[in-house]
């Protein structure tokens, strides 16, 4: 009997679990009597783990053609050749219990020993650790000294234990629940559907598809059956729980050994004594922080970093030393003018923007200015020359260039004329046309995949009086280097987000930014490494993602 | 999987020529994941090893086809739109995962894990179709 629609259906999200290794161990054990009663269902499972292996095969193909490299070996092919198949099979077997794991991550592998048998010779074997959570916001963080992780917003995490001496952290879970942890707490994260409460508080919302979360407590364990509740583990093991809204099980055991459950609605509350025995309790001793809550507080710490940077964005304005700054905020959607609004000098050197679109910058209202087509950029004249200089920029690219993402280049090729650019390889790069050459300075790689779509901060100091010139991501030196030749740096009919313009398609030029800028500034100076980390220490927005850790150099 | 192809290539020298290489191998194959599941018998997604019987007896019935279907997938995969398939072979690329198929496609955690299920469904069903309209040709 062939399967229905909704059978169908259900086969297919059975499979995705398993898969992506979301599968309860009912729906396990459901996926596993359903295989072997019906041989539809099998060779559905079949067909999708075989599909599974063939996109792992097509995906090592396309990076195969990314990275070329054609090793020569007429017998070890042949094997491989005939291994293909078998490969195939041996990943639909494992796929009975550790395929998930195979395809979730092979980052970081933990070897295992395998069981020797007839035919292995006990060799070791790959297995991957998982990534279960993201650490999504942080709000006054403060990491007990003992942790031995300390993620930041944004982080991955693998099953590990968040210590937290103060502040508040929200964890959301791959299968779908959130939980808010409030210190001072230390609570592990185990899989992706569950973690355990040793000490402090955290409140967890659990969205109906994460349905059967659970948290483990000194003397049991709370399971989620779809709701909202808060817990709170006393030094000395006491635990309150608390549901807001749904239902939650309570299974424990006392220290006699007797088995304990309660069955826990919305609006109710127990409290757990270290022994094990529970009892009803009117209302939690505390209340518990919320996602709202949190979000709450995101704003607030949000705003009050915007107030930051909208002083230090006036103290720009005001620095003697500015040349040019493009705030790119308070514009209306439809400007074709980009506001110099740099106070210093008599003139302001406006820029006109051609074809760019106005969008949201890295704070909620704050405007940039978006580089998606061919043609789009924002043309300048700045006539002055500047013998040292630093420039700094807020961008976000949404992809690695072919060729370059250029940021600011001056148009015509003459002495001096200068192109600040990222390169294909994420370098951060500064070309400077002298009499004779042409003169690339690079930085050690900066922009990786995961980097992309994210706000960064980037500057280059040219220095004419040490003859350095420096670079910097996110505050932080990327290298550093000597001038080969000095030469005024000359911006005269410049372009910000576009190289100009070549019919040589090897040229450098004739290409254009893709992604955004939303804080453009140029100083007739070279300032230092702290002015710099001030720059983004001060303009970084509420939430960035620890990119840095993975990429320096 | 790349165990069994290492102890496939060290015992390859053992291989006699004019048996068939494809038994041989599958043995081999087959002996590896047995042995590998006595280790994770505990494991959290471990399907017994009745399971793992029929499935293997299954799978060696429909070779010929599934040659056709990772033919077909090459095709279908081509019917993607470009972020679609950016974000199901950038999941499947060896070190990546759903977060870094997430992130190569702007998209959240929760919406990848969506888009990917929709994916999958979506090249599965047109391999099917391929496959049955070369039969019907």
């Amino acid at each position: 009997m062939s399967l229905t629609d909704e059978e169908t259906l259900e086969l297919h999200e059975l499979l995705d679990g398993l898969v992506e290794n979301n599968l309860s161990a009912s729906k396990k054990a459901k996926l596993e009597q359903w295989i072997a009663d019906s041989e539809e269902v099998r060779k559905t499972y079949v067909y999708f783990m075989d599909m599974s292996s063939s996109l792992v095969h097509y995906a090592d193909e396309r990076l195969s053609d990314e990275i070329i490299e054609v090793k020569e070996n007429s017998s070890f092919d042949t094997i491989i050749k005939f291994i293909r198949p078998v490969l195939l099979i041996a990943a639909l077997l494992v796929a009975g219990f550790y395929l998930p794991r195979v395809f979730v991550d092979k980052e970081e592998v933990l070897e295992m020993e395998v069981a020797e048998d007839s035919l292995s010779q006990n060799q070791p074997v790959n297995f991957i650790a998982d990534t279960v959570a993201v650490l999504t916001k942080t709000v006054g963080v403060e990491w007990a000294e003992d942790s031995s992780i300390r993620p930041e917003s944004g982080n991955t995490l693998e099953p590990c234990v968040l210590k937290l001496a103060s502040g508040l952290a929200q964890v959301e879970f791959l299968q779908g629940s959130i939980v808010v942890l409030e210190g001072p707490v230390e609570f592990e994260i185990i899989s992706p559907n569950g973690g355990a409460l040793a000490i402090g508080k955290l409140r967890a919302s659990v969205p109906e598809v994460a349905s059967g979360f659970a948290i483990e407590v000194p003397k049991g364990k709370i399971i989620d059956l779809g709701t909202e509740f808060g817990l709170h583990v006393h030094e000395g093991g006491s635990t309150e729980v608390f549901v807001y809204k749904g239902k939650v099980l309570y299974e424990g055991k006392t220290e006699a050994d007797e088995d304990i459950f309660r069955e826990i609605s919305g609006g109710e509350s127990i409290f757990i004594d270290p022994y094990g025995h529970p009892r009803w309790v009117e209302m939690p001793t505390e209340p518990f922080m919320g996602k709202a809550d949190l979000a709450y507080r995101s704003m607030e710490e949000s705003q009050r970093r915007h107030a930051a940077w909208v002083d230090l964005s006036k103290e720009i304005a005001q620095d003697p030393k500015t040349r040019l700054y493009f705030s790119f905020d308070n514009h209306s959607p439809w400007s074709r003018l980009l506001r110099d609004e740099s106070t210093a000098k008599n003139a302001p050197t406006n820029g006109a923007v051609i074809g760019c679109k106005w969008e949201e910058g890295r704070w909620a209202g704050k405007g940039a200015l978006s580089f998606k087509r061919d043609n789009d950029l924002v043309r300048l004249n700045l006539p002055k020359h500047l013998k040292s200089a630093t420039l700094a920029a807020w961008i976000k690219i949404d992809t690695l260039p072919s060729r370059v993402a250029p940021v600011i280049c001056t148009e015509p090729n003459f002495p001096g004329a200068a192109c600040w650019s990222i390169n294909p390889m994420g370098q951060l790069a500064l070309r400077v046309t002298s009499t004779k050459n042409v003169e690339i300075y690079e930085s050690a790689v900066a922009f990786g995949k995961d980097r992309i779509g994210h706000w960064a901060h980037i500057a280059t100091t040219y220095d004419s009086d040490t003859k350095m010139i420096v670079h910097y991501v996110d505050g932080r030196s990327f290298s550093k280097e000597k001038l080969e030749h000095m030469h005024p740096l000359n911006f005269e009919k410049s372009l910000l987000g576009h190289s100009g313009s070549s019919a040589d398609p090897s040229s450098p030029l004739g290409v254009s930014l893709k992604g955004s800028i939303d804080e453009f500034v140029l100083f007739e100076v070279a300032y230092d490494e702290s002015s710099i980390r001030r720059l983004y220490e001060i303009g970084r927005p509420f939430d960035p993602s620890d990119r840095l850790g993975a990429v320096l150099p | 999987m790349q165990e069994a192809s290492l102890t496939i290539c060290e015992k390859f020298k053992d291989f006699e020529i004019g048996t068939n290489f494809y038994s041989w191998a599958c043995q081999i194959a087959y002996w590896k994941v047995r042995a590998a599941r006595k280790k994770f018998a505990t494991s959290k997604i471990v399907f017994n090893q009745e399971v793992l019987d029929v499935i293997s007896e299954t799978r060696g019935e429909m070779e010929e086809e599934l040659d056709h279907r990772h033919g077909a997938l090459s095709r279908c995969l081509q019917k993607l739109n470009d972020r679609d398939r950016r974000m199901v072979l950038t999941r499947y690329e060896s070190g990546k995962n759903v977060t870094a198929a997430a992130q190569a496609c702007g998209r959240t955690i929760q919406g990848a894990y969506k888009a990917l299920t929709r994916i999958r469904k979506a090249l599965f069903d047109c391999v099917s179709f391929e496959i049955s309209a070369e039969q019907a040709r």
